[in-house]
């Protein structure tokens, strides 16, 4: 049986439908990414899956319940972490754990879960005196409290200074090896890549793909992507020529040039003739396979973070 | 329970660690007490006495001499016993001492054992405790006079009589009133900015993904702010009555009766301002709006019977003038909790009002 089971889930505020007929399922002890950009729907979708949204219609099953009929259920057995941090200012790290230990019925002693977020040092440390990581950390840490079988991460890492997000991720792999099935919404392309074993990309409250972030890829691009940056302009008939050579259907306008490419060595070998003989520079060359982000751009036509 | 009970002692150290909150609450009645406590003190100092000799006669001027010589009176003269009597009952001088016609051949009467020469006091009664303080000085001075002339009793005696309407000070009059403002600002601070910022900050959402119910949270956080203002009103009044001699009647029932009706009407008028709010900075203005007009109208520092006839008649339903009412005829006239039903019930309608707003009003986000 799946975590997670959603189907044909919308959301409508007053005339605006934030979240229209999504489906999807989340497998037992997997990392599950919602991916999308700011006002997508992702959070929406996930507050509904938390049960603290009403759904306008929809059959949502968490852990084997139906979250509108039984949300207390739910609530007993996952672990929520929202976008804000929403911690108490004036109490300690310790007390805070301690306070939401007591709002569930068999708590993890929370010396074990200051110890998981390595939060130990801190234990007797005002939230508001936490730096933004550790806030996030504390803020997962009760949302471990009551042992959940799933644990909901909405963008954990929105903020968060490189150091602290690689080590936010740490705890989330952390978290799957005990066999927790994590649900993580995030825009950032590599944190998907990098953390989730199968997501679905949202963009205006629709699934637009779903799978592994390989296999994603791998459907949408057989080539890899090669690309590089033109010092000048180009006039139009050498446009229309790499073009060609890229082979793509129009000139190339500069001065980023991206183009996905089968045979990389033949077309590199191509462009190098090409730009000696037509006195062009190429600076900046690389070669790479698609990202997430070349998925979201090839998909809705816009970049992630516009 | 046992979540009640967590969410209510985690309430209890956020309140306790939040020293500016307690401060600003119990920093203003503190000092406007001090204030109106040395006050009244200091005036206490000297002693306006009127003179009215309506005798003239030499022994009649020896005994007007003999209050001119005490340092603490500052004699004047006055023309008539109306003129002076006027003037004690507007407070202007606190006592005016009369020697009636026929007072020098009194005292020699009675100095011959024949009766004795009696003069009048007339003590102002705007001030319980100076009224009680002038009293005895120049009562004592009237002995002290006597004696001299006579070894053995007082040939003179003084006939005291008060004179003028209220019957307390300042202080007595001050102090109900702002242990309602306390009370006021309590209820509506510790809600209406507290929950906006919870809500700003999503604890409140976060709160609702566990399993506590919203009764549980907002009547443990309630309480917390219930037990801060009994300790306040506990703090005030020993300052009142301990520190300043404030002539206060204490009976507890009432007292509390107030202070738990008046801080919940507070509290949920404070819910509600929160609900209406766009957020935690739109809250402050808003509270502002509500708590200002009524520390001033509402009988906190003035009686609201002075107000002009068709203010009054607005300013009389405000749930803070029920509060400084009822509080101010227990602690100053004694009232016991029996006999404010009035209060009472106009304050139980404003509870029910605004609790039935602020649910409506309530938003988790």
């Amino acid at each position: 049986m799946p975590a997670i089971e959603v189907s044909g889930l919308v959301k409508d505020y007053g005339t605006v439908r934030a979240v229209d007929g999504v489906s999807f399922a989340v497998e037992e002890g997997e990392i599950f990414g919602l991916l999308g950009p700011n006002g997508a729907g992702k959070t929406t979708t996930m507050e509904i899956l938390e049960g603290l949204r009403r759904p306008t219609a929809g059959r949502i099953q968490v852990a084997g319940f139906d979250v509108v009929r039984q949300p207390n259920e739910v609530k007993r057995r996952i672990g929520v972490q929202l976008q804000a941090t929403a911690l108490f200012d004036l109490l300690t790290v310790r007390e805070t754990i301690a306070l939401y230990a007591q709002f569930v019925p068999n708590p993890r002693p929370v010396d074990e879960v200051l110890k998981e977020l390595a939060l130990e040092e801190k234990a007797s440390t005002y939230a508001k005196d936490l730096s933004g990581g550790q806030k996030q950390r504390l803020s997962i840490a009760i949302a471990l409290v009551n042992d959940p079988q799933i644990v909901f991460l909405d963008e954990p890492t929105t903020g968060l200074d490189p150091q602290a997000r690689r080590n936010l991720w740490d705890t989330i792999r952390a978290l799957k090896r005990q066999g927790k099935t994590v649900v993580l919404s995030t825009h950032y392309m590599d944190e998907a890549q990098e953390l989730c074993d199968r997501l679905i990309v949202i963009d205006h409250g629709r699934v637009i793909a779903e799978g592994s972030p390989k296999e994603l890829i791998r459907r949408h691009f057989e080539a890899s992507i090669v690309q590089f940056r033109l010092d000048e302009p180009l006039d139009a008939q050498r446009a229309a020529e790499l073009g060609a050579l890229l082979g793509q259907d129009g000139p190339v306008s500069g001065p980023e040039v991206s183009a996905q490419v089968e045979d990389v060595p033949g077309v590199l070998a191509r462009l190098f003739t090409w730009a000696a003989a037509a006195g062009v520079t190429v600076s900046e060359l690389a070669v790479r396979t698609a990202s997430l982000e070349d998925l979201f751009l090839k998909l809705t036509g816009r970049s992630l973070r516009e | 329970m046992r979540s009640w009970l967590a969410f209510f002692t985690a309430s209890f150290k956020q309140m306790v660690r939040n020293r500016q909150a307690i401060f600003w609450t119990l920093f203003f009645p503190v000092v406007f007490m001090t204030m109106m406590g040395f006050l009244g003190r200091n005036s206490t100092q000297e002693v306006k006495v009127l003179l009215v000799d309506l005798d003239r006669s030499p022994a009649s001027q020896q005994v007007a001499a003999a209050f001119e010589h005490v340092p603490v009176f500052k004699v004047t003269e006055a023309s008539s016993e109306a003129a002076a009597r006027r003037q004690v009952a507007d407070a202007k001088a606190d006592a005016a001492i009369i020697l009636p016609e026929g007072f020098g051949a009194r005292l020699q009467a009675a100095l011959a054992g024949q009766g004795e020469a009696d003069l009048r006091v007339l003590y102002g009664n705007a001030n319980l405790v100076k009224a009680q303080e002038t009293r005895g000085m120049l009562e004592t001075t009237v002995e002290h006079v006597g004696l001299a002339l006579a070894r053995r009793s007082s040939p003179i005696v003084a006939r005291s009589e008060a004179v003028g309407t209220t019957a307390t000070g300042y202080l007595e009059f001050v102090v109900p009133g702002l242990l309602a403002m306390m009370m006021m600002n309590t209820g509506l601070f510790s809600i209406a900015n507290v929950v906006t910022r919870w809500r700003d900050r999503g604890v409140l959402k976060r709160l609702r993904a566990t399993t506590v119910t919203p009764a549980t949270i907002v009547t443990a956080w309630v309480t917390t702010q219930m037990v801060s203002g009994i300790l306040s009103v506990v703090l005030l009044l020993g300052l009142a009555i301990g520190l300043f001699k404030a002539h206060l009647t204490v009976h507890a029932t009432a007292i509390a009766a107030f202070t738990i009706l008046g801080m919940g009407v507070f509290f949920a008028i404070g819910f509600f301002l929160a609900g209406i709010a766009k957020d935690s900075e739109a809250v402050v203005p808003l509270v502002n709006l509500v708590s200002l007009p009524m520390m001033f109208l509402s009988g906190v520092f003035f009686p609201i019977d002075s107000l002009p006839r068709w203010l009054f008649k607005i300013v009389h339903y405000l749930p803070l003038s029920y509060l400084a009412d009822g509080l101010r005829s227990t602690l100053t006239s004694g009232a016991t909790l029996a006999s404010l039903g009035a209060d009472v019930a106009a304050l139980a309608v404003w509870l029910l009002v605004a609790i039935v707003a602020s649910v409506r009003a309530f938003r988790w986000e």
